[in-house]
């Protein structure tokens, strides 16, 4: 698949669901520094392009695991703005009913289990619902993200070899941000690639530019029809970059200025206008436009959010245990 | 959101991994700067790292609330930031901050009363409360907000509909007391859950105190000495010949004292306030009773003085209640708290014979970051010699 295959339409859905990765990700920053939101946030600006582009290869039946960092993932995994929303606020109308918060965002229902915040937690879940999908001879992969920090984890290999022997529909996308926390990817590795990892498993592996949004969903639906087509799962690597630090508390003063300044150059966002404004089909009216419904589609989020009710005490235990 | 306030107040934020205040290390833009959102406007050390505190909103800068050193509670307000660069300020003196205690201080519009005039601009509110407020007929600008950011939520625009019909509801709720409360709330939480706290318990015999303290009312019934007196003068002359419970605790690190300054703590409108008492055993009896006199005084009225030194020690007494013996949180800042139970008559075998004798429990919590229990024990064997030698 090529992007000439990708429709006009396609890439504005694609871009505007990137503005909205950074703008819900901007305001709860705001919210954060207004002291309206509580708790500690994982932010994720300067990954849209790697969550955009790998949900928009998936299809509505599919499952996505997350991380710790999965504001964005969930936004363009299509769970309703004002879920997520509420759902930092905590809120009964989140999400996850007010009781997951930031690192729990997600919606089984809409394709998007839950995310957990343990590194490398994700990969057995997607493999898990890979497995059944193929039991049950269903049409569906499963995808899940990780970082860099979770591919020396050992349920990154023993999952990965799992899914490769038994030929399993998965997708492992590792979106390698260069950095674990503060620790810089090349002094946990030797290898130079993250998808150097796949030919021990016998599957193929990619590394991709994953600030490109039409690249990593070319990639991911290369890989997803492989999956799909029972030839098993394959490991991709979105290389990108958090413009913020690990999280809130987090200054990330473990990186030059001079790094983030060249990360900030390749900006998925602005490098998707340059790219589209100079092929024409791109206008500033065009993006006016969708930066304004963007604003008033998280205006709207945050209304919804701090007029939505607390959970009650006596809802304390439900969606606790199974019934 | 289509309100946009012309002030905005920017707050330290929660950065913290396992505290929730940070220090202020500088300051990077002057008042009159402007600022786009997204700038950075100061640097603050947390408890991790030390990084920067960006604007959420641009404006320029007005006031700057805290000074480079403070340690500022997170939710503080520590800067004002107006749209343009001009624009008249009110009701700014509303806005102080204590940084040593740490607890939020309300933002300028949530000390808004609505016996006050109101303040020009927008009002923020949740839409629940507008709706409520348009169906009652109420001015929103009238109405004193709780909620975040002094946000107006439904229950203020009940409660005010409340006190306009009935004003004496409004009399009952003094602003001073809930503050003070809040003040204390987060004082004990902090204190309770960062101070490693270790308790030593001993009957204080006070015989000899009394019998002093007798025949002194006798002598000065206009200037009476309370059982409290006796033993806040008996601590700190105690204190100070104790240095290593003397001293005072920055960043859980122990400063020794050169005087015996205590603080004691006196309950008033359902609030505990920390009255500083300087060197209460170094004055003459009458000075000291003055003092403590005036001490406790000022703190009825609401006024606490602002002292130059740091008390190391804190005295809690609940006889007057007949409590018979408790524990008290330390106040931030102290090495230790010393609680007084009631005084009670005890008979006891000493000397060949059974001799009766007045007491009472006295617990000292004490942080172990900078105490342990012998030099508490000491203590306690030195405040006993002075209950002996009033």
């Amino acid at each position: 698949m090529t992007s000439s295959l990708l429709t006009k339409e396609r890439l504005l859905g694609m871009y505007r669901k990137m503005l909205l990765c950074r703008m819900f990700e901007d305001r709860v920053n705001s919210l954060f520094l207004q002291g309206r939101m509580p708790g500690t946030i994982h932010q994720a600006q300067g990954q849209e392009a790697s969550a955009v582009g790998v949900c928009e290869a998936l299809s509505p039946g599919d499952m996505l695991t997350s991380t710790h960092r999965p504001h964005e993932h969930a936004v363009a995994r299509g769970i309703p703005v004002k879920a997520l929303m509420a759902e930092l606020f905590a809120k009964s109308t989140g999400c996850c009913h007010g009781k997951g918060g930031s690192m729990h965002m997600g919606d089984a229902e809409l394709g998007m289990l839950p995310a957990i915040a343990i590194v490398g937690g994700g990969i057995p879940l997607a493999t898990g619902y890979a497995l059944s999908f193929k039991y049950l001879k269903k049409p569906n992969i499963a995808a899940c993200f990780f970082g860099d920090g979770a591919v020396n984890e050992g349920i990154f290999h023993e999952t990965v070899n799992m899914a490769a022997i038994w030929d399993l529909p998965v997708v492992f996308i590792c979106e390698n941000n260069k950095y674990g926390a503060s620790t810089p990817i090349d002094s946990v590795m030797k290898v130079k690639t993250v998808s150097a990892r796949a030919s021990a498993y016998g599957i193929p592996g990619r590394t991709i530019d994953g600030n490109d949004v039409v690249s990593v969903y070319e990639a991911v639906s290369e890989a997803g029809e492989r999956a799909r087509s029972g030839q098993g799962p394959a490991l991709l690597e979105l290389e990108t970059y958090r413009f913020a630090g690990h999280s809130r508390s987090d200054p990330g003063h473990y990186r030059s200025k001079q790094e983030v300044a060249e990360w900030k150059t390749k900006d998925p966002i602005s490098r998707f206008e340059t790219r589209y404004l100079a092929e024409g089909f791109l206008t500033r009216e065009i993006i006016d436009r969708c930066r304004a419904s963007v604003e008033q589609e998280l205006n709207d989020a945050v209304e919804f959010a701090e007029s939505s009710p607390s959970p009650l005490p006596e809802e304390c235990l439900a969606d606790v245990y199974a019934e | 959101m289509s309100i946009e306030p012309m002030r905005h107040v920017i707050i330290m934020p929660d950065l913290g991994q396992t505290s929730s205040e940070a220090k202020i290390v500088s300051w990077l833009k002057a008042p009159g700067d402007k600022l786009a959102m997204g700038d950075p406007l100061l640097e603050v050390e947390t408890d991790k790292a030390t990084m920067d505190v960006e604007a959420y909103v641009g404006g320029f800068l007005r006031r700057r609330l805290a000074e480079v050193g403070a340690i500022v509670a997170a939710s503080t307000p520590v800067a004002i930031l107006t749209d343009s660069s001009d624009e008249e300020l009110e009701e700014e003196a509303a806005v102080a901050l204590n940084a040593r205690v740490s607890a939020p201080v309300p933002l300028p519009d949530a000390s808004l009363s609505a016996d006050r005039p109101s303040v020009s601009g927008p009002v923020s509110a949740v839409p629940a409360a507008r709706m409520l407020a348009k169906q009652l007929g109420v001015d929103l600008s009238d109405v004193c907000g709780t909620g975040t950011q002094g946000m107006i939520t439904k229950a203020d625009v009940e409660q005010f509909v409340a006190r306009r019909d009935n004003r004496q509801v409004a009399e009952n709720v003094p602003a001073r007391e809930t503050k003070a409360q809040e003040a204390m709330a987060a004082l004990t939480s902090r204190s309770k859950s960062t101070i490693p706290h270790f308790y030593v318990t001993v009957d204080l015999d006070m015989t000899c105190a009394e019998r002093w303290r007798v025949r002194w009312n006798e002598e000065h019934p206009e200037l009476a000495a309370s059982v409290n007196d006796c033993l806040v003068r008996a601590a700190s002359a105690a204190l100070a010949e104790s240095p290593r419970i003397n001293v005072a605790v920055r960043d859980g690190k122990a400063e020794p004292q050169s005087a015996a300054h205590v603080t004691i703590v006196v309950g008033v409108d359902g609030a505990l306030l920390l009255v500083p008492v300087p060197d209460p055993h170094a004055d003459s009896v009458e000075g000291f009773l003055q003092q403590m006199r005036a001490a406790i005084g000022s703190a009825q009225k609401g006024k606490i003085p602002v002292v130059p030194f740091m008390p190391s020690l804190a005295i809690s007494n609940l006889g007057m209640f007949g409590v018979k013996e408790f524990s008290a949180i330390i106040p931030p800042g102290c090495a230790a708290v010393l609680a007084v139970g009631a005084l009670r008559q005890q008979v006891v075998w000493r000397e060949e014979r059974a001799q009766p004798l007045s007491v009472c429990a006295a617990t000292v919590s004490a942080d172990h970051r900078v105490v342990d229990g012998i030099a508490v024990a000491q203590f306690l064997e030195r405040m006993q010699f002075h209950l002996n030698s009033l």
